[in-house]
């Protein structure tokens, strides 16, 4: 892979490689203007993880055990 | 306009590949100058994991929104800016593995403590990559203000959203390093918050794995129809697909830890609820490849029942490498179905079937498709062409690929099930009898190693 890179990069014959970029169907549906709410979807994406992660989070500062001091053995530093 | 930043993503690629050299050669010839094996896993992972596929990644979508909504000579500078920190910061986390000072694997689990350095570098590269995803929302917002009422292009939304992603998700890993990560390994405080430190990393590691994802399906959606002569199935659902995908990827990061204790049942309970939602737009997604490629057959006339499946271009390597990685996907999803239930889970947890389910999904899946683009996307940005001697090259290089790939994970997968470890360096655990019965796959996967080695140099 790392051959074919460097071929490609400076070695393969100059000439225009395209882009391959597909359109959509003539006859397609018109895409619902709703998916471009971003303002919705985002909200929506925050309050979903608000959702599950408040409440444990705040367990686990809650009742946390005492800390770790570093470890640099077996691994680590 | 396209052409003035060849050197930018060609940049991005090239580091790339070296990098991924350098594994290749760290993996198989270092190992006997006594470096540590934690060592080379934690380059391993890191290299390969986060630096290659985010490097590729951010590369891969700038090209992408120059194409679609434009890029100004502001935002190109900028852009720039995004690479050399995002470089500076995987310089100096390298450095610190490399040495030694700092292998912690790239889950770098507290209380394992790395170098400051290390930590550091991490912040960098996020830092980098936020000012790459503010780039791209700027892009897209100027695109709209210019295009007032109409639909952004599919690609731009496709990148808009797994940058959204990206951004909220690593929220969560730059809070646990520079809030706990920092100071304790500073020696400002003492200890640290374990159990938070995991939970804040999970937050961020699962959406990670779709930030993989995700580019590979925006070549799946719009990029391979146009190879194989087709056009896109359905606009509206690709979107639908990406937003679900946005939604489901953050609030499920439990499902990684289903064995930690400290966590009330219950929440992993819903969040193991929230991880199977992704099953929706990955079904979506399959559905609506094969309804591509059928579609396009039959519009070029082939009527057989499976003709449009045959004559599909099994010889260009822009398509057969992500072909692969569509196919590989559905062990890959499936065994992840698997780890993401909280029974099935205690069975494999820390398991090496783990590391065999993610050589699929992202070795394979993620990283095939990758390699699929390069093949056209550095002659386009090099202005030259993709020969027919290369692609054949290509198509060799996938299938070896695929092979080695292909023994490697199914050992790993069955070594998993008879509780080989993941992580760990060999052992005999004190001669246990069980161990016995991993010898045989820990070999299949050193062969299957080697021969996967070959095509990625």
């Amino acid at each position: 892979m790392v051959y074919i890179f460097i071929q490609l990069t400076f070695f393969a014959p100059r000439g225009v490689e395209e882009y391959p970029i597909a359109e959509e169907e003539e006859d397609a549906e018109p895409t619902p203007k709703l998916l471009e709410n971003w303002v919705l979807w985002i909200a929506i994406t925050i309050g979903l993880i608000l959702f599950a992660y408040t409440i444990p989070v705040f367990e686990i500062l809650q009742h946390s055990p005492p800390g770790s001091p570093p470890f640099d053995w077996p691994i680590g530093k | 306009m396209a052409f003035m930043y060849v050197t930018f993503t060609s940049l991005l690629v090239g580091g790339l590949m070296g990098l991924l050299q350098t594994f290749v050669r760290s993996g198989k010839y270092t190992l006997p100058f006594g470096i540590d094996y934690y060592t080379i896993l934690t380059v391993h992972g890191v290299i390969l994991g986060l630096v290659m596929t985010t490097f590729f990644i951010i590369g891969f979508q700038f090209s992408l929104m120059g194409k679609t909504v434009g890029l100004t000579d502001k935002q190109r500078k900028a852009a720039w800016w995004s690479f050399w920190i995002m470089l500076a910061g995987t310089i100096m986390a390298s450095v610190m593995v490399l040495t030694g000072q700092a292998s912690v694997l790239y889950t770098f689990y507290a209380p394992l403590r790395a170098h400051p350095v290390f930590y550091f570098g991490l912040a960098l590269v996020i830092i980098g990559s936020w000012i790459a995803v503010f780039i791209n929302f700027r892009q897209l917002y100027l695109w709209r203000k210019a295009n007032k009422g109409q639909k952004s292009p599919l690609l731009a939304y496709m990148v808009t959203i797994n940058m959204i992603m990206w951004v909220i998700a690593s929220l969560g890993v730059a809070v646990s390093v520079l809030v706990l990560f920092i100071p304790w390994s500073l020696g400002y405080t003492a200890t640290i918050n374990v159990l938070l430190s995991r939970t804040l990393f999970w937050y961020f590691g699962h959406p990670l794995v779709y930030f993989w994802l995700l580019p590979a399906y925006m070549a799946w959606y719009a990029i391979i129809p146009k190879i194989i002569g087709g056009k896109i199935l359905s606009d509206s659902l690709a979107r639908l697909a990406f937003i679900l995908l946005l939604l489901f990827s953050i609030p499920v990061g439990f499902h990684h830890q289903l064995t930690e204790p400290g966590i009330d049942a219950t929440w992993k309970f819903i969040q193991v609820v929230l991880t199977f939602m992704v099953v929706i737009p990955t079904l979506m997604t399959a559905f609506s490849i094969f309804a591509t490629f059928e579609a396009t057959g039959r519009k070029k006339g082939y009527t057989t029942l499976f003709g449009w499946f045959r004559k599909l271009p099994w010889k260009d390597v822009r398509f057969l490498a992500p072909f692969i990685g569509m196919v590989a996907f559905i062990p890959g999803g499936a065994g992840g179905i698997i780890n993401a239930s909280h029974q099935m889970n205690a069975l494999i947890h820390n398991t090496i079937w783990v590391t065999g389910h993610f050589h699929l999904t992202a070795a394979m899946t993620s990283v095939l498709t990758f390699f699929g683009i390069t093949y056209w996307l550095v002659p386009h940005l090099t202005g030259r062409r993709l020969t027919p001697r290369l692609n054949k090259l290509g198509i060799i290089q996938s299938l070896t690929w695929t092979v080695g790939m292909l023994i490697m994970s199914t050992a790993m997968h069955i070594q998993g099930l008879l509780g080989g470890p993941r992580r760990s360096n060999f052992s005999e655990y004190a001669g246990g009898a069980q161990v016995d019965t991993w010898i045989s796959y820990q070999m299949a996967q050193e062969s299957a190693d080697r021969f996967s080695s070959l095509p990625s140099s």
